[in-house]
């Protein structure tokens, strides 16, 4: 091999790698793929047995050599297997690339083992898994430190220390932990890098005491246990296991006996062995991305970088880009994947037109995504879509729930609450107090002339949120803008409102948290963005709840507007919340120079004064309220509540469920918690922001416009959604599909189905609305909204006295 | 927010303020007064022409009132809803019944109409002991009750049982066995609806197994009496064994906090049975009722 000279040198037999040698093997290319391990894709070699691999973006065709659909591991890794011999892939294992010198058409390679290759080309799909952050500190490099884990349920009645935070970290635990003690070492506290549905089941497994864990720890050494030792110094269970850990706590040093150490501490990109070819990255960040072309060609020419190493993590990316490079490396011209699906999409507009050539003016025309990357906006488009409504029509109305936020491109759309409307033109967002509140519309748009927008699902929106810092203060900013405008002050000039609002801040509480209390310093004017707040007062040793503020409106206005100098209240969050506040001095000197202001705060303190005074008579309401509150009714917007004075236990809501629903009821109506005569059965509440559908792989939970929130067919039974209800409605049951009387004679099973996710759809497809409630002859039953709460806790509070 | 008065729960009684409660009433008077003026002139009977009249409104009421049957069961139908209709059967069967007794014009005999009239009486009659049972008996379950779901009864049963096998393994291997005798004796509740509704307790006890020398007998354990009994006559310091005082008042406790639960269940058992009981009465009814009105209609026609 040492005078040879390939056409292309693909380094990294991972998905990208792979399909990238299958072009250029079909295509007669001269080749080879370096793989520094002894098998091809790694990554997914290590992932655990049985795991289902997923297809994502699910709208994104494969353009491949190589097949590759949703699957187990293994039926994955047996198709690459035959396709590495059918393509006629020139593979190489046990080549660990250390350096690459030279440049387009004659790069040198030079390899752990020695040997140097030559190629014309350099495809770079190394990925990031390669490289594990290593335990380093004495006794790390011992037999029982491993990084990955192939099988759980290899391992019986050990027990296994679990270095990490992560998903890999999480999911390891939670399988070893069915048969094996686990300790799992966090060195932060809590899970925030890990998906939310992993993050609910180790916090739920830690409390339940399936696995133990110890929070702000670090390892500080590791050692083998001499036979005499026999673990019996040890703090933990674990007696006669071979190694002893010592590690660091807030409590102090402790040590652990262990038969196994598994450290999934991430990984460490190689960008030392990038960047010393040359290639420059967007910025000194430790996870920044290498600069890239639209071909994926780094600024070393001839040498592309692909995959995750390029940012794209996901397996179907990565092998379309190997398949575009060696496209673009025979000459050919190759329009992008999803070229075709967005040209589809942009047909809507006058002409059609060139794809890129839209998708840049989208990027620079909508400052809400200038600053992300090329990519991920492709990504965005294409799961979102244009709309062009007449003049005049409706684009949402007042009181409608959304799921979807709009950026207008061109023409004009009319935001109306009363007043005069404001006017949007190209570039500005409209819909995001509603992606931020999860509640209805405030305002109601229509559509003015020649308006086109871009429609984006919130859930598209959510996930960008949450990586890209640029596009959360953008939506921060216009969020604080309209609410000041359309809450506070919609007399006021923009230019006011501007002022205002770079005094503003943002706060954010957990569930439960105390935002002030009782004697505290009236500081802030807090207007809650999202979730919901009680305000209480104590009387003795109880607290008594006097209010509830929900999401868009304002905290302890009554304080605010009194003259007094300390609180006269308690204020906690009852579910995560976010509030907007400017300091009380500013809030004071803007009340006296606003007349209308005073006006509409005086209007807003009569109705909290009403409210106070109603609840502060019946303290018992109080007590029923915080029950209701307890049990996730601060951010319903449908649930089912029974009077128990009036069930008759007749059973009909459940089987009016089950007869409208395959004979599967969504309801229990049995179980649940009940209080002051008020039952709360085993039902889907409809959040705000739900819950279920922050981590829906194919998206396959949407809500409507009434608030409703449905699971569609496309659901792939991961199970997430069940993993995240904090309220346990969502049921994982099989599709058991109508059996023919004959097929039942003859004794035919039907086929097995996978199990996907059902949950209460309030009807969706029924006329009249939920069955459960209408099937209920005493009226013992009925929905109700988060803000019904207090109006019912007040009812139930007359009806005990 | 405000705070709107929208009323949350409603029952089938209030339902709509009343609405077919007012229907019924002022249907009811109509009729009343009409029958009242048509006597001035001519002498009640079936076959005048209010006769005829307030019968044809009382047949269709009677399938009307029937039709709820059927709607109840219409999980698909946006006919109305089931609260609603349900407010109608019972308002508008009230009504049925007097204008029924008003078409009758008092004439009774051994005939098919009266039996069809003395049938209607007894739906209309078990109706309202159902609408006493609706009205009453879920306040009053929830009282059995507290907060408690039967799964939690039963579990705290389960735990008491087990705190009290456990305490008696220190004791004695006597008294283990007595008691184990008696939680796996001991009736839950549940059975027949015969047994449900009479909420008997049929839980037993082994007695004289080892404790006493005696012979071993069955005898009923109503209450957890002839146990709490048996742990009474314990003496204390006095066997073997030296019982210590405070077990068996412990043992006690335990038994006697069991017969509470065990109480508190067989009632909630029993107004659930309650609840059901009557429309094993009242549907049959109904239906017998819907065959005699037929015959009466026919042979009345017959006869013309």
């Amino acid at each position: 091999m040492q005078d040879s000279t390939f056409d292309l040198v693909i380094v990294g037999a991972g998905p990208g790698g792979l399909s990238a040698a299958a072009r250029a093997g079909q295509q007669g290319m001269s080749h080879v793929l370096l793989e520094a391990g002894g098998a091809h894709a790694n990554t997914i070699q290590q992932y655990q047995q049985h795991k289902h691999v997923m297809a994502e973006p699910s709208v994104l065709p494969l353009r491949s050599d190589m097949e590759f659909a949703a699957g187990r591991r293994e039926a994955i890794l047996e198709s690459w297997e035959r396709g590495i011999s059918r393509a006629r892939i020139n593979i190489k294992y046990h080549c660990e690339v250390t350096a690459i010198r030279g440049a387009r058409g004659n790069f040198e390679i030079s390899t752990k083992s020695g040997t140097s290759i030559r190629g014309k080309h350099i495809i770079l799909a190394l990925g990031v898994q390669g490289h594990p952050r290593r335990v380093t500190v004495p006794g790390g490099d011992l037999p029982c430190v491993q990084y990955t884990l192939e099988s759980a349920d290899a391992l019986r009645g050990e027990t296994i220390v679990v270095i990490g935070a992560g998903d890999a970290a999480i999911e390891n635990a939670i399988a070893l932990s069915r048969s094996n003690s686990v300790i799992l070492l966090n060195r932060n506290s809590g899970f925030p890098r890990a998906k939310d549905a992993n993050a609910a089941r180790i916090t739920r497994a830690i409390s339940a005491g399936r696995i133990k864990c110890f929070m702000h720890a670090e390892v500080r050494s590791l050692q083998a246990n001499d036979a005499r030792a026999n673990g019996r110094q040890t703090s933990d269970n674990g007696a006669g296991a071979p190694y002893r850990m010592v590690i660091s706590t807030q409590e102090g040093e402790r040590t652990l006996a262990c038969h196994r150490v598994i450290a999934r501490l991430g990984a460490i990109p190689p960008r030392q062995l990038v960047e010393s070819i040359g290639v420059r990255f967007l910025s000194s960040e430790p996870d920044a991305l290498p600069e890239l072309s639209s071909q994926y060609e780094s600024t070393v020419p001839g040498l592309f970088v692909i995959g995750a190493l390029a940012g794209y993590p996901l397996i179907k990316q990565a092998m379309n880009q190997g398949f575009e490079v060696v496209e673009h490396l025979l000459g050919r011209a190759v329009a992008p994947a999803d070229h075709d699906i967005l040209r589809d999409k942009f047909r809507i507009l006058r002409g059609g037109g060139d794809v890129e050539r839209i998708v840049n003016l989208i990027h620079k025309g909508l400052p809400i995504f200038r600053g992300i990357q090329m990519l991920a906006l492709r990504e965005l488009l294409l799961v979102s879509r244009l709309v062009t409504p007449a003049k005049g029509r409706s684009i949402f109305a007042r009181g409608d729930y959304a799921s979807s936020v709009f950026n207008v491109l061109r023409g004009e759309v009319h935001l109306g609450a009363g007043g005069a409307p404001m006017i949007l033109r190209g570039g500005q967002l409209l819909g995001e107090m509603s992606l931020i509140s999860g509640r209805p519309h405030e305002t109601s748009a229509i559509a003015g002339a020649d308006c086109i927008l871009l429609e984006t699902p919130h859930s598209a929106i959510r996930k960008l949120l949450r990586t890209e810092q640029s596009v959360r203060a953008y939506i921060d900013t216009v969020y604080s803008l309209r609410a000041l405008r359309l809450l506070l002050m919609p007399h006021a000039s923009p230019e006011t409102i501007h002022a205002l609002s770079k005094a503003v801040s943002l706060h954010r509480f957990a569930p439960g948290a105390e935002i002030f209390k009782e004697g505290d310093r009236i500081e802030r004017f807090y207007l809650v963005r999202s979730g919901s707040v009680a305000l209480s007062r104590r009387t003795g040793d109880q607290d008594t709840v006097v209010a509830y503020c929900a999401a868009n409106s304002f905290l302890d206005a009554l304080g605010c507007l009194s003259g007094e100098t300390t609180r006269s209240l308690n204020a906690k969050s009852m579910v995560a919340t976010e509030a907007l506040s400017i300091d009380h001095a500013s809030f004071k000197a803007l009340l006296k120079a606003d007349a209308r202001l005073a006006a509409k705060m005086d209007a807003e303190r009569t109705e909290q004064l009403t409210q106070y005074a109603h609840m502060q008579a019946r303290p018992k309401a109080g007590n029923v309220f915080s029950y209701l509150m307890s049990h996730g009714l601060g951010e319903a917007t449908s649930v089912l509540v029974i009077d128990e004075t009036l069930c008759v236990g007749c059973d009909q809501c459940e089987k009016a469920c089950a007869a409208t629903h395959e004979g599967v009821s969504r309801l229990d109506r049995s179980a649940g918690p009940s209080l002051h005569s008020l039952h709360l059965p085993t039902s889907c509440r409809h959040c705000e922001h739900p819950h279920c559908m922050r981590d829906c792989p194919p998206s396959a939970i949407h809500r409507l416009p009434n608030g409703e929130v449905y699971i569609d067919e496309t659901c792939i039974g991961c199970g997430n959604c069940e993993e995240n209800c904090p309220y346990g409605v969502i049921q994982m049951a099989e599709k058991t599909p109508k059996t023919s009387l004959l097929a039942k004679l003859l004794g035919t099973k039907p086929a097995e189905t996978a199990k996907t996710a059902v949950k209460c759809d309030v009807c969706a497809s029924l006329k009249g609305g939920p069955a459960c409630v209408r099937a209920c002859p005493t009226g013992a039953a009925i929905r109700i909204h988060a803000e019904d709460v207090l109006e019912l806790a007040r009812q139930r509070a007359v009806a005990l006295e | 927010m405000g705070l709107e008065s929208r009323s949350m729960h409603q029952s089938f009684i209030n339902f709509r303020h009343y609405r077919y409660g007012l229907i019924a009433g002022v249907a009811s008077l109509i009729t009343l007064v009409t029958y009242l003026l048509d006597r001035l002139r001519v002498p009640p009977n079936g076959g005048t022409w209010l006769g005829y009249t307030l019968g044809t409104i009382a047949a269709l009421l009677v399938i009307f009132l029937a039709l709820f049957g059927i709607r109840k069961r219409s999980f698909r139908s946006t006919i109305g809803t089931a609260i609603g209709w349900l407010s109608a059967h019972v308002y508008l069967g009230l009504a049925a019944l007097l204008i029924a007794t008003l078409h009758s014009g008092m004439h009774f005999g051994r005939n098919v109409h009266t039996v069809a009239y003395v049938l209607m009486c007894l739906v209309t009659l078990s109706g309202c002991w159902g609408v006493y049972a609706y009205v009453s008996f879920p306040g009053a379950m929830m009282q059995q009750r507290g907060n408690l779901r039967r799964s939690e009864f039963l579990r705290q049963i389960a735990e008491l049982d087990s705190s009290s096998l456990e305490l008696a393994e220190s004791i004695s291997p006597q008294i283990t066995q007595l008691l184990a005798e008696a939680a796996r004796r001991t009736d839950l509740g549940g059975g027949n609806l015969w047994k449900r509704l009479r909420s008997g307790d049929e839980s037993t006890l082994l007695l004289g197994i080892g404790l006493a020398p005696r012979r071993s007998s069955l005898v009923s354990n109503t209450n957890q009496r002839a146990l709490i009994r048996t742990l009474a006559e314990i003496r204390p310091g006095r066997s073997s064994s030296e019982v210590a005082l405070s077990s068996v008042q412990k043992l006690l406790e335990l038994a006697g906090s069991k017969a509470v639960l065990l109480q508190r269940l067989r009632r909630e058992t029993q107004f659930a049975a309650l609840l059901r009981i009557w429309l094993f009465l009242h549907v049959p009814l109904c239906c017998a009722l819907l065959a005699a009105l037929c015959i009466h209609v026919v042979t009345v026609f017959l006869y013309w």
